[in-house]
């Protein structure tokens, strides 16, 4: 009778054994495998995201910088030219003063080149050096250009210039 | 009672399986996730670089306007500083490469060790042409050129 026990006993362990085996080979170590091979590629995801995050962050941060820096340069672009507003300007530094516009133009592919000619009256040379150096001041981005004629009539000096206004090509001109 | 033991501790090994499966399921879902918000950043990230690129144009632009301006300006200035008092202009016309004056010296000589040595030293080519006045005094007309090497060639 002892022996049967035994003998049973040992069949069961030797099932239990033999189930326990086939579960653990079968089912959990390709699952962990596989569990090892997710956290791999999880931690690869991982790594490639905070890296384009920071690259994210630091464009935004370039970004930001160039446009807190270049806030009125960027305006100016942007902001369209009105005659009226430009010739009330150059009444502080000329006597009689006047615009006549002319073809527009392309440049470097994302800007439009409003040209004028201008004609106005100055009392002395030095007027034009502030008007020269004001300019880069205004609101729009202005450049006084060639061919520049300058003629002494009694006191007064009659001024005939080029002035380009540059706009950002996007913004048409109303 | 075996059997019971046995079918337990098999439950409890699937059990443990279906736990390593759930995890498996969430990190390939991370994964998945993450994959999808790098192309996100990454989309960003070039979006913003063309903005960069055409705020530093837009820069760029503007600097060279400004300097344009502080450079005519600075011609103009060192024009008249140029000039003695002496001779006296009537008509300035400044081109690209060209400049004319017109006005009254009260001799050849006076615009020529005054004015004109200075001009001839800017200017590649640079021609004047006096008339007299009845008060004795010199009109000129004074042509200079910088001649630019394309049209040399």
């Amino acid at each position: 009778m002892k022996n049967i026990g035994i003998l049973k006993l040992l069949i069961f362990l030797f099932i239990f054994v033999f189930v326990v085996f086939v579960v653990v080979f079968v089912f959990i170590v390709p699952s962990i495998k596989e569990l090892r091979n997710a956290k791999i590629n999880h931690a690869k995801a991982y790594g490639r995201y905070s890296y384009a995050l920071n690259e994210q962050k630091s464009r935004e941060n370039e970004l930001k910088k160039l446009k807190h820096d270049n806030l009125k340069i960027i305006r100016a672009f942007e902001t369209n030219f009105k005659a009226d507003d430009f010739l009330k300007f150059s009444k502080k530094y000329f006597k009689q003063v006047s615009l006549s516009k002319e073809k527009s133009k392309v440049y470097k592919k994302d800007f439009t080149v409003y040209n004028f000619h201008t004609t106005s009256q100055i009392s002395e040379p030095t007027v034009f050096y502030k008007f020269l150096t004001d300019i880069n001041r205004y609101d729009n981005i202005i450049q006084a250009d060639f061919p520049i004629q300058m003629k002494a009539i009694k006191n007064e000096i009659n001024t005939t210039f080029k002035l380009k206004v540059y706009r950002l090509k996007r913004f048409k001109s109303k | 009672m075996w059997l019971v033991f046995i079918g337990f501790v098999v439950i409890i090994l699937f059990g443990f399986d279906l736990l390593i499966k759930l995890k498996i399921h969430s990190l390939n879902n991370q994964t998945k996730s993450y994959i999808a918000q790098t192309k996100k950043a990454y989309d960003i990230s070039k979006r913003l670089q063309r903005n960069i690129i055409f705020l530093t144009k837009e820069k760029s632009v503007a600097e060279e306007i400004f300097a344009s301006n502080t450079i005519l300006k600075d011609s103009i200035k060192n024009l008249f500083d140029l000039v003695p008092d002496q001779i006296t202009l009537k008509s300035v016309i400044m081109k690209k490469n060209s400049l004319t004056l017109q006005g009254i010296s009260p001799s050849k000589d006076t615009f020529n060790f005054l004015l004109g040595s200075p001009l001839k030293s800017i200017f590649q080519s640079s021609n004047t042409i006096f008339y007299l006045n009845n008060d004795g005094w010199y009109r000129f007309v004074s042509s200079n050129k910088i001649i630019d090497e394309e049209d040399r060639l």
